[in-house]
């Protein structure tokens, strides 16, 4: 079983960066390779941050759980514009009950050893809470000290193109043998929110790539309908909203693009979650929407110049 | 932006006044209110959210400061408060999200990894909301110059912060006032002192003169000698706040004395005021300060 952690936002940036741009962002470390992928759309990876722990593992309810290992934490840009962070690892049931030499867990990045033998559903549940208690495994916390490094990096200029609020999104991904990919996404309140997904094992490792796009395309998703709203809300007051949709067209749109970096194998969890919260119509129809208000705009304007 | 309440003396009115101005600026925009009086948080009395009254059991912002917790409590008002008459009054509202202290909480020493959370609070909720309304503490608190160590960082250099001094319309209030600007460990120095440019720290600073009477109205108890003695120390003070560079130009606004607000710390509403209970001209310099506090040109360099 894998759990993790996807926080998602905007860059502190006015406009998209470029490419090259975005890999000296992520250039966290001297000597480690950053992951850039073009096509379809500029995806870059940071190198991973690895965080040893030795911590109580959230239970509900609760029980004896206590982990031992380490935590991976990545950053990742998309299109230039949006930073997601990224924390998980993998647990594994041991009966062991002392703590091993550190050379035991540090050849396993990103796995952490589950003692006290807990039942998994309960660590599972204990997961989708946050956790603030001292002591406490928070990935949460690992993925918004990521976040922060970069917002600070000197690479930006500190200029949001829009106001957004970031999500938090908690999965949980389990290998059942010849599961067919099922995933579940629960949305908690404006910004948080928790999936489940199972998986058969030999896919178990490509669930954390799912559910950071899963992650973008919810935060696309709820800051689009967020800038409709803001619309809505200048245009009743009698203020322009042209800037504010402008920059949601050239920062969000042409981001959407699910199940794009994706595994094939998975890509029918997309389709899915396109079944129940069908996420692509009522994008495309705020898409639809924001370029009607454009076009009405610039016809009208057109049309004033030309009484003069 | 960035708007931080502060004032030289406690019970000016400093926190009254700046979450009615947060309550106006949320009718159009997505609006925080952080309570950053970290020894008495009560701006959770102000909107009528009881559990957070004087501050939440865990996880407010002073927890956030020294226990290093990564996602302070927030509280939608719309949702939390008792007041029905605020909860749907506006469809159209933005958001206002209440950042609450904590119960028994008190100041603290800034270390540098508490400045560091400064930091990313400030820059975290700026990328979120239009307007983020602090209210720090009364007089030279740490809270105040946190926020101006924080605020001179290079990493806050594309974030627009205003500086509100909140004062009454006396003698010592005004005198006060000029103190915590421009005196010793003032603003201005512990700003400069900070990396702030003093110029453009001193274009960012506007007082709000709280509850001041209204001389205008006629007034059937008062005698001639009184009015006259009335008009006569309304002038001096006018004199004196500008002897004391707080004079018209450097004002953002002026509320009148509320009989409400005499007698309970709250939000009014147009339902106070449609209710005969609170004065129309109160929401009106309310809505006022709410307007000037982001229009660009009153915040023009002098
Ligand atoms: N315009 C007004 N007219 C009459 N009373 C007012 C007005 N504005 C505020 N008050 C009252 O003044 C008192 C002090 O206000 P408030 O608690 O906001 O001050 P403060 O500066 O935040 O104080 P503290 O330093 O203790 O935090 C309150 O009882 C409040 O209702
Ligand atoms: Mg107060």
């Amino acid at each position: 079983m894998i759990i993790g952690e996807v926080r998602t936002g905007l860059l502190r940036n006015s406009l998209p960066l470029p490419r090259q741009a975005v890999v000296d962002l992520l250039s966290l470390r001297p000597g480690r390779q950053v992951v850039a992928t073009d096509r379809p759309i500029n995806r870059t990876v940071s190198p991973d941050s690895i965080v040893g722990v030795d911590c109580t593992l959230a239970t509900e309810p609760q029980a004896k759980a206590r982990g031992i290992g380490t935590v991976v934490t990545h950053a990742v840009v998309v299109g230039g514009a949006v930073l997601q962070s990224s924390s998980r690892t993998r647990l594994e049931w041991v009966d062991y009950r002392e703590r091993k030499a550190w050379t035991h867990y540090t050849h396993r990045r990103g796995v952490v050893d589950v003692l006290g033998n807990p039942p998994p559903v309960q660590v599972v549940n204990g997961s989708k809470r946050s956790s603030h208690q001292r002591d406490t495994l928070d990935l949460g916390a690992m993925c918004q000290r990521m976040l922060m490094l970069v917002q600070g990096r000197p690479q930006l200029d500190y200029k949001p193109g829009l106001r957004t609020q970031p999500t938090q999104l908690r999965w949980n991904a389990t290998a059942r043998k010849g599961a067919r990919p099922a995933v579940h996404l629960h949305i908690d309140d404006e910004s948080r929110r928790t999936v489940d997904v199972v998986v058969p094992p030999e896919l178990l490792g490509e669930a954390s790539r799912f559910c950071e796009d899963l992650a973008l395309h919810d935060w696309l998703y709820t800051a689009l309908g967020n800038v409709v709203e803001q619309a809505e809300r200048d245009m009743a007051a009698g203020t322009d909203p042209m800037k504010l949709l402008g920059s949601a067209l050239t920062l969000l749109v042409r981001l959407w693009m699910p199940g794009a970096h994706v595994d094939s194998a998975l890509r029918p969890l997309w389709a899915d979650l396109e079944d129940v919260p069908g996420f692509s119509q009522s994008w495309h129809r705020n898409v639809a929407w924001i370029r009607d208000q454009i076009s009405m705009s610039t016809l009208t304007a057109w049309q004033d110049a030309r009484t003069f | 932006m960035l708007v931080f309440a502060s004032s030289d003396k406690g019970g000016t009115g400093r926190s009254v006044t700046s979450c009615n101005i947060a309550f106006h600026l949320a009718q159009r925009l997505d609006v925080a209110y952080l309570d950053f009086d970290f020894g008495s948080p009560t701006s959770g009395a102000i909107f009528e959210i009881p559990r957070a009254e004087r501050g939440v059991e865990r996880e407010g912002l002073h927890t956030y400061f020294t226990d290093g917790i990564t996602d302070p409590r927030r509280l939608d008002v719309w949702r939390q408060t008792t007041r029905q008459d605020l909860r749907g009054s506006n469809v159209r509202a933005g958001r206002l999200a209440f950042f609450p202290g904590d119960k028994g909480g008190a100041e603290f020493g800034t270390t540098r990894e508490i400045q560091q959370r400064c930091v990313e609070l400030f820059t975290r909720l700026d990328s979120e909301f239009d307007v983020v309304v602090v209210d720090l503490s009364a007089g030279r608190s740490a809270a105040l110059t946190m926020a101006l160590m924080a605020t001179a960082q290079p990493s806050m250099r594309g974030v627009t912060a205003r500086w509100l001094v909140f004062h009454r319309w006396t003698h010592q209030h005004i005198v006060a006032a000029n103190g915590l600007v421009y005196g010793d460990r003032g603003l201005l120095a512990v700003g400069k002192s900070a990396g702030h440019d003093q110029d453009t720290l001193l274009d960012a600073i506007r007082f709000v003169r709280v509850a001041v009477p209204n001389l205008r109205e006629h007034n059937p108890g008062q005698t001639a000698a009184q009015a006259t003695w009335l008009h006569a120390c309304d002038e001096e003070l006018r004199k004196l706040a500008v002897d004391n560079r707080l004079g018209r130009s450097r004002i953002l606004g002026t509320t009148p004395v509320e009989p409400v607000l005499q007698w309970r710390e709250q939000i009014i509403a147009e339902s106070d005021v449609s209710a005969k209970i609170a004065n129309a001209g109160t929401v009106k310099s309310f809505r006022e300060l709410s307007v000037r506090l982001t229009d660009d040109a009153v915040w023009e360099g002098m």
